[in-house]
């Protein structure tokens, strides 16, 4: 069954709920195929090939139908691949399931290596949840967000729900004692382990994999940082570059205005590398330039202010957006171009790390706007100049700009814009892009990367396309930061930045307009092209960070009070019920007391004897269990010598031989009457009056 | 209780004969009315009476007395009103149930009846005599006859034992079964008599011996089978006390402390026991109080306890508590 279910989740991943199905089916029919072939005298190696046989066999056999067009004119291409589809699952994983199923029932390693496969396969759903993706597994997390509630303590739950299955399997105690004390102790602990543990820490010990660009991380004091830790203001020029397209979440970005930048993408830049080191370029530590680049996050309630763009000439517009980090940052990340970075109150502890929000002067209209503009600024000192337009001493790249140049008209060709994007494009063309290059041991390895293959990554563009800018004289550096494609935004207002985003860029400074970002997004790429991301998500992230939960909340609300309204009714409830049964308990205990005056004659003294035990057990004195009738009343001689004629009388009509004449009414009432009048005399009033508030002495009375 | 007057004089006799008899006992013994309470309650339900207890105890003139309280008014028969048996190994069954002698006059064999044709017999030390020895005693409390030379001769329907044994000093003896402890209705372990009756003996023997108890009245032996007879007949149970008797018993069995629980002719001998002991109350019904105070006394040497179990008199407390309250509450309901 178990094994049914994890084939059917590893196929609803890659395939629709039919193909699911078959494969449950699949599943299931493999665990009958595999104890059947454990019981043949079929050696073990020779029963796992045979099985490996017929999953080739069966994989071409389900193909099939998808080769006969006759059956496709029947039934339609769309249902002849579902048919398709369907049958192949279920072929697979009827044999995959029973060559697994098999070995582990030949051989004890496999047994393990079975349930890993199994518990690997039913977890990986929820491995995405880990990775950011709250709104993974969705047909469980779903309802819960949607209704407002985080739902890591229902994970939690599933998971110490599932670890204690585990445990108690694993475990194998043979008493049902001893599994009892297991699945309570286990759960206990569990739960002490959850409780002690914040959840956030837990979200640190998975580190982020936008790490590698030296964006992410906590800021370290002091370098005290481990040795193989990146120095946080530089970047590398490595080899199989780690930065996977991993779709992990690390911010979300939220507009606060309609805005779409006229290059198509949305730039955050969190840092730029201007300073040429004699191999790359680094970070400007003095601080001479790049007085853009904030330093750190706004303290809390205060902001940070930036240059920003100089006195603009061209069309720009102020616009605010609100970032939210999911994952630590070094510095904030602002879109282009930040001027003031505000702090905020952090609208979701559980889901973001910090947020602030920013004034950015972004730009408007057409990109060609930016033609004829002159490099730099008049005010820069020769420093400065001599920081932004400082390439290595080597000729190549001055040739390489200039033959590129020349391919520009005439008039343009003095224009540094002109001449950024005639380096873009001859990088865009010439390039190919690859995660996977070998420039890292090169002596330059940009060098070896621009007059080499030319098979790099975005580090390798920006830092060639620099060099290529600055050798014609136009200040550039390389910003380094995430970039999101506008189409990714979708029609909300809500970006969300995922760690494989992670980006750096060539920048040039034009007079009067600042630091313009000119990208290279070279035509040939070795990287299929990453995913847009899960709207879903983004629209709840940014409803997260735009603290709109105050919709849910609301809900969230509403049902708080619903609770407490129906608990206070409950409690009314049972107030009343208690109210009604002590009414109902009181007045049955006084029909007690005057029932022998009512009634038939012969039941009379049963209800005198009764009615003078209750009056008894309201003053404290009762029948012990076991103890005889005549017993207690004999021990109660003393005191009350009614009692025992009273109990004689009882007890010689009850238990006495038939036709014995009982006493009449009268008797049993005086009697009674003696014995109250017994009990006013020995026993103090305020017992006696608390003997008759007590409404439940009655039902002690045996 | 008016409404049968035979009923009611038959009773009131019966409690005048057990009265008789009780006050005789207690003049002779000390600080023993519980004792002689049950021995009595043995006589009015025929049973026979097992004394636990050490030499010196009075035992005997216990027994002395009550055989001298009932007057044979059997004139058929001469049969001794009280016989002591003191039990020894090398005893043989002829010793106690009597031989055939040779009459050289008459040239027939006759019958000697030995010790055992008496009203109350004491049999001291049962436990130190031969297994043959003991069946023969056993069969005659049983059977109420002995089996001489292939005659039987009927013991007299009063036939009343109380046999002794001693708690301690066992080497030599051969402990009596489960099976032959069947055969008596009471086993009565004796504890030490209160200080002050222990005081009140002493100061009293003097003035006992003179003032024997011949000037208190006796009771003839018709009217013990007569009382006999009334408390069977006319002292009341309850249906509801034979549910009471047989969930006790099955509790006992229940008992992972009980080994062997008790049987159900033990219940049907306690029914007499507990009519006497109602009537000793002057009741002419039985209450649950009346099997709380017997039913140690006739369950305790029928049952077998578990390995380590102890204390068998407050195992069967707690196993009866249930069904006596249950018959104490039946008392109320209806």
């Amino acid at each position: 069954m178990i094994w049914g279910c994890a084939a059917a989740v590893a196929a609803l991943q890659l395939s629709l709920p039919g193909p699911a199905l078959s494969a449950f089916l699949g599943g299931f029919l493999g665990l009958f195929l595999a104890a059947r072939l454990d019981r043949t005298p079929l050696r073990t190696p020779w029963g796992a090939a045979l099985i490996a046989l017929a999953t080739l066999a069966l994989q071409l056999l389900a193909r099939l139908p998808a080769g006969l067009p006759s059956l496709g004119r029947l039934t339609g291409a769309s249902n002849l691949l579902l048919l398709t589809e369907i049958l192949s699952w279920f072929c697979l994983s009827l044999t995959t399931v029973a060559f697994w199923h098999f070995l582990s029932r030949r051989i004890r390693f496999f047994s393990g290596l079975e349930l890993a496969i199994v518990v690997g396969i039913l977890a990986s759903p929820f491995a995405a949840h880990r990775g950011g993706f709250i709104n993974r597994p969705y047909f469980l997390v779903d309802p819960l967000w949607s209704r407002g509630y985080d739902p890591v303590p229902v994970l939690f739950a599933l998971g110490a729900l599932a670890a204690t299955a585990g445990a108690l399997v694993t475990l194998g105690r043979s008493s049902r004692r001893g599994h009892m004390l297991d699945a309570l102790l286990i759960p206990l602990l569990l739960l002490l382990i959850f409780a002690l543990l914040p959840s956030r820490a837990l979200r640190d010990w998975f580190p982020d994999k936008a790490e590698s660009m030296g964006l992410t991380g906590k800021p370290r004091e002091g370098g005290k940082g481990k040795g193989n830790e990146r120095p946080q203001n530089e970047m590398e020029l490595e080899d199989n570059h780690e930065q996977s397209h991993s779709p992990t979440p690390v911010a979300v970005v939220l507009l606060q205005d309609d805005y779409t930048p006229p290059s198509g993408a949305y730039y955050f830049r969190q840092t730029a590398f201007s300073v040429y080191n004699g191999r790359r370029l680094v970070a400007d530590l003095v601080g001479q330039g790049d007085k853009d680049i904030p330093i750190g996050f706004p303290a809390p309630g205060l902001e940070t202010s930036l240059p920003g763009r100089p006195a603009s000439q061209v069309p720009t517009r102020k616009l605010k957006t609100t970032v939210a980090l999911i994952s630590s940052h070094t510095r904030p990340i602002g879109l282009i171009t930040p001027e003031r970075f505000i702090s905020q109150s952090n609208p979701n502890p559980e889901q973001f790390w910090k947020a602030y929000e920013v004034e950015s002067e972004v730009l408007l209209g057409d990109e060609m706007m930016l033609l004829g503009r002159p490099a730099g600024e008049s005010g820069w000192s020769p420093e400065l100049w001599k920081q932004y337009t400082e390439v290595p001493p080597d000729p190549r790249y001055k040739e390489l700009a200039d033959e590129v140049c020349e391919r520009l008209r005439p008039e343009l060709r003095r224009d540094p814009y002109a001449q950024a994007l005639a380096v873009r494009f001859f990088l865009e063309k010439e390039g190919i892009y690859s995660l996977r290059s070998r420039h890292m041991h090169a002596a330059e390895p940009v060098a070896d990367f621009l007059f080499g293959d030319k098979t790099g990554y975005c580090v390798h563009f920006a830092h060639a396309a620099v060099y290529l800018m600055r050798s014609q004289g136009v200040p550039a550096r390389v910003g380094a930061g995430y970039y999101s494609d506008a189409r990714n935004r979708g029609r909300g207002s809500s970006i969300l930045i995922r760690s494989g985003e992670a980006h750096a860029w060539p920048e040039i400074y034009l007079q009067g307009v600042g630091w313009v970002v000119v990208d290279i997004s070279p035509e040939r790429s070795l990287v299929p092209e990453m995913s847009s991301p899960d709207p879903e998500l983004q629209r709840m992230l940014g409803q997260m960070a735009r603290n709109e939960k105050d919709e849910l909340r609301g809900e969230r609300k509403n049902l708080r009070e619903m609770l407490l309204r129906f608990l206070l009714l409950a409690l009314k409830v049972l107030l009343l019920a208690a109210l009604v049964t002590m009414l109902g308990l009181g007045a049955w205990k006084v029909w007690r007391r005057l029932a022998f005056h009512y009634g038939p004659e012969s039941r009379a003294l049963g209800r005198a004897y009764r009615a003078a035990l209750d009056a008894l057990s309201d003053v404290g004195i009762r029948r012990q269990y076991g103890q005889g009738r005549l017993d207690f009343a004999r021990e109660q001689q003393e005191r009350f010598p009614e009692l025992l004629e009273l109990t004689r009388m009882h007890l010689d009509r009850v238990m006495g031989p038939p036709g014995t004449p009982p006493a009449t009414r009268s008797e049993a009432v005086r009697r009674y009457r003696e014995l109250t009048r017994s009990i006013r005399s020995q026993v103090k009033p305020a017992r006696r009056l608390l003997g008759a508030l007590n409404p439940f002495s009655w039902l002690l009375v045996k | 209780m008016t409404a049968n007057p035979t009923r009611e004089q038959a009773l009131e006799n019966a409690s005048q004969v057990i009265e008789r008899l009780r006050k005789r006992c207690q003049h002779a013994i000390r600080g023993r009315e519980d004792v002689i309470d049950l021995l009595l309650i043995a006589l009015m339900a025929d049973g026979h009476v097992l004394l636990e207890d050490y030499p010196g105890s009075g035992k005997t003139t216990l027994a002395k007395t009550l055989g001298d309280s009932i007057i044979d008014d059997n004139p058929q028969e001469k049969i001794a009103a009280f016989r002591r048996i003191q039990f020894t190994p090398d005893l043989l069954p002829s010793d106690i149930t009597g031989v055939s002698v040779f009459e050289p006059d008459k040239g027939t064999f006759e019958f000697r009846p030995g010790p055992i044709f008496a009203h109350v017999v004491v049999g001291d030390e049962i436990n130190r005599t031969s297994p043959k020895v003991q069946a023969a005693m056993l069969e005659a409390m049983a059977e109420k006859q002995v089996t001489v030379d292939n005659v039987s001769h009927q013991l007299d329907d009063l036939f009343f034992v109380i046999a002794t044994q001693n708690p301690r000093d066992q080497a030599g003896t051969y402990p009596l079964p489960v099976a032959q402890l069947d055969r008596f209705l009471f086993k009565i372990r004796m504890v030490d008599i209160e200080r002050s009756a222990e005081i009140d003996v002493l100061a009293s023997y003097k003035k006992r011996r003179a003032e024997s108890t011949e000037e208190l009245p006796r009771v003839t032996r018709s009217q013990v089978m007569e009382a006999r007879r009334a408390i069977d007949e006319h002292v009341h149970i309850h249906p509801e006390v034979h549910t009471c008797l047989v969930d006790i018993a099955r509790n006992l069995r229940k008992s992972p402390q009980v080994m062997q629980g008790v049987s159900t002719r033990s219940l049907v001998l306690l029914l007499p026991a507990v009519q006497a002991e109602a009537l000793m109350r002057k009741r002419n019904y039985v209450l649950p109080e009346d099997i709380e105070r017997l039913a140690p006394h006739v369950f305790t040497h029928r049952m077998e306890l578990a390995p380590g179990a102890e204390d068998p008199h407050r195992l069967i407390k707690e196993c009866a508590k249930p069904a006596l309250e249950a018959l104490s509450r039946q008392a109320l309901k209806s």
